[in-house]
C-alpha cells in the first residue's frame, strides 16, 4: 500500500467519523431541547417544534457534504490503495504465463514459464511414450558415464 | 511380461474397489519397487517426504508436457508416497494418477505404472476410453520388441472395429503407426480421422507436425491455419506458422522466397501481438527481418518497404535484449522463461552485433 493512499484513508476516515460525531451531537441538541425546558412559553414553542423536525431534513448543509466528501475520499483510497490488479487481456496474462511472472492455477510456487496453448504442441493425445522411454534411458546412461 | 499377459491381466477386471488395502494385499506394496528397479540406486536416493494431494498435482502440474529427464526422474521418485496416500476418489486424485502414471512410463518403473493403471481400471472399467488408451500406452511402452507392437497394433485394429468412435485409442493406434514409420499410414489414418471430427484442434496440430517431417510444409501451413479457426488467439501456432513459412521459403524457388519471408514475418508480428514479451516471436522476428534485409532481395519485390523492416528490427532487438539481461540477472518477471531458448536468442543477438 503506498503512502499516498494510506494518507488518504486516515484523513477521510477521520473526517467521516468527525461527520458521524457532529451529526450525533446535532440529534441529541434537537431531542433535548425542548426537554430541558418543558415549561417553555408558547412563543417559544414554534422554535422548539421546528427543532424536533425529523432529525434527516433539519441535519445542517455542512455536516450532510462532509459525510458525502469524506466517504468518496475514503472509497477512491482504497482504490488507489495499490493491490495488483488481475491481468483481464489475454496479451498481458500470456505474456505474465510465459514469463513465469504468475503461475496457472492449482500450481503452488512453481518458477517455470507455461504457455496458454501449449496443448496444442504437446498434444497429449498422440504421446509417443517409447520415443520419450528412449530419451530417459539415454540420459540416464549419459549421467552415469559422467 | 509379454504383451499376451498384459492383455490378459486387463481383462481379469475385479468389482470396483476403492480401499487401498485391498490392493497392497494382494500385491506387493509399492516400496519394494526399491529392489525391484533396474534403475534402483539412481531411483531410489532418499525417501520422498510425504505431502498432500494437492502438492502433488502442483508439482506434475508445473512440469510440462513433455518434461526434461530430470523432471521426470524426480516426479517419479514420487510413486511410492502417492501410491502410500489413502484413496479418496475426486477428480484431482485420478488425474494425479494419469499424470504418474505417464511419468512412471517415461522413467522405466514399470511396477508402480502397473499398480497405477490397476486401480485406474478398477474405478473407471476397462471399457472406458481413456482407461484403454491408458493401457494402450503401457502396453507400448513395455512391449520389447517389434513384433509384440504389431500385437498392440492389432489389439488397437480390434477395438476400434467395434467402436469406430473410440477417438483416444485411435489417437494411440494413429502415434503406434508414426512410431513404426508407417508416415504415410499414419498421416492417412489421421485425416479419416479428422474427417470424422474436424473441430479438434489437437488432431490438426499433429497432422501439421506430421506433414512437416515429410516436408509438406503447404500442407502443414493448411492443418496450421485450421487450428488457428478453431483457436484463434493461439499465439504459439502462430509463431509455429511463422517457423514453417521460414523453413519454407529456403526452399522454395528463388521468386517465391521474399513472399514466403514477409508471411513469414506476418505470423510472427501476430503471435508478439497476442503475447507481451513472447520470446520466440520477437526472436523470429528478428531473424527474418535480418534476412529480409539482405542485400540479395531487391527492393522492386517486397511489399512491406524497408524502413518497416528496419524498425521492426530495431525494436525486436529492443525486446530481446531486455529478457536476456532480465533473465540473467533473476529479475522478478524474467525467471520462467526457457534457458535454452534465450540462450538462443543471446547468440542471436551476438551475431547481429559482431556482423554490423
Amino acid at each position: 500500500m503506498s503512502l499516498p493512499s494510506k494518507l488518504l484513508i486516515a484523513f477521510s476516515s477521520l473526517l467521516l467519523a468527525h461527520a458521524c460525531y457532529s451529526a450525533h451531537e446535532h440529534s441529541l441538541l434537537s431531542t433535548t431541547t425542548p426537554s430541558s425546558s418543558p415549561a417553555a412559553s408558547s412563543s417559544s414553542a414554534s422554535s422548539t417544534t421546528a427543532g424536533s423536525a425529523p432529525a434527516g431534513s433539519s441535519l445542517p448543509l455542512d455536516m450532510t457534504l462532509e459525510t458525502l466528501f469524506s466517504v468518496s475520499l475514503l472509497l477512491l483510497g482504497l482504490v488507489l490503495s495499490g493491490w495488483e490488479l488481475k491481468p483481464i487481456s489475454l496479451r498481458a496474462y500470456a505474456g505474465m504465463l510465459e514469463s513465469g511472472k504468475i503461475q496457472p492455477d492449482g500450481v503452488i510456487g512453481g518458477k517455470k514459464g507455461r504457455g496458454v496453448f501449449d496443448a496444442l504442441e504437446e498434444r497429449p493425445g498422440f504421446l509417443d511414450i517409447r520415443k520419450q522411454r528412449k530419451e530417459f534411458t539415454e540420459w540416464v546412461k549419459l549421467e552415469g558415464s559422467s | 511380461m509379454s504383451v499376451d499377459d498384459v492383455w490378459q491381466l486387463r481383462s481379469v477386471g475385479r468389482p470396483q474397489r476403492l480401499r487401498d488395502s485391498s490392493i497392497s494385499s494382494a500385491r506387493p506394496p509399492p516400496t519394494v519397487n526399491r529392489t525391484a528397479h533396474p534403475l534402483s540406486p539412481i531411483l531410489f536416493t532418499d525417501p520422498p517426504p510425504t505431502m498432500s494431494l494437492a502438492t502433488y498435482l502442483s508439482r506434475f502440474k508445473s512440469v510440462s508436457g513433455s518434461p526434461t529427464p530430470s523432471e521426470s526422474l524426480s516426479l517419479s521418485q514420487l510413486a511410492p508416497s502417492i501410491l502410500n496416500l489413502t484413496i479418496t476418489d475426486t477428480p484431482e486424485q485420478w488425474t494425479l494418477y494419469e499424470s504418474l502414471l505417464l511419468t512412471t512410463l517415461r522413467t522405466g518403473d514399470d511396477t508402480s505404472a502397473r499398480l497405477v493403471l490397476q486401480r485406474l481400471s478398477d474405478r473407471f472399467g476397462n471399457s472406458n476410453a481413456r482407461v484403454m488408451a491408458l493401457q494402450g500406452i503401457y502396453d507400448e511402452a513395455t512391449s520389447s520388441n517389434h513384433a509384440q507392437l504389431e500385437e498392440v497394433l492389432k489389439n488397437y485394429d480390434e477395438v476400434l472395429k467395434e467402436d469406430p468412435t473410440n477417438f483416444p485409442i485411435t489417437k494411440r493406434r494413429i502415434t503406434l503407426l508414426h512410431h513404426l514409420n508407417k508416415k504415410t499410414e499414419a498421416i492417412a489414418a489421421l485425416t479419416a480421422l479428422l474427417d470424422l471430427n474436424p473441430t479438434d484442434g489437437e488432431c490438426w496440430s499433429q497432422l501439421a507436425q506430421y506433414y512437416f517431417e515429410v516436408s509438406m510444409f503447404s500442407q502443414a501451413i493448411y492443418c496450421l491455419e485450421e487450428v488457428l479457426l478453431i483457436l484463434p488467439n493461439a499465439y504459439n501456432i502462430h509463431a509455429r506458422l511463422g517457423e514453417i513459412s521460414c523453413i519454407a521459403a529456403e526452399t522454395s524457388g528463388a521468386g517465391k522466397e521474399v513472399e514466403k519471408l514477409e508471411a513469414s514475418l506476418r505470423w510472427y508480428l501476430r503471435a508478439v501481438e497476442l503475447c507481451d514479451g513472447y520470446l520466440r516471436g520477437y526472436y523470429g522476428v528478428k531473424m527474418v527481418t535480418a534476412r529480409l534485409l539482405q542485400s540479395k532481395y531487391s527492393s522492386a519485390t517486397r511489399t512491406i518497404p524497408e524502413e518497416k523492416v528496419n524498425k521492426l528490427n530495431s525494436v525486436a532487438t529492443v525486446h530481446l535484449n531486455d529478457i536476456v539481461t532480465g533473465f540473467e540477472k533473476n529479475k522478478k518477471g524474467f525467471t520462467g522463461y526457457n534457458p535454452a531458448e534465450v540462450a538462443a536468442a543471446k547468440e542471436l543477438l551476438e551475431a547481429d552485433s559482431s556482423s554490423s
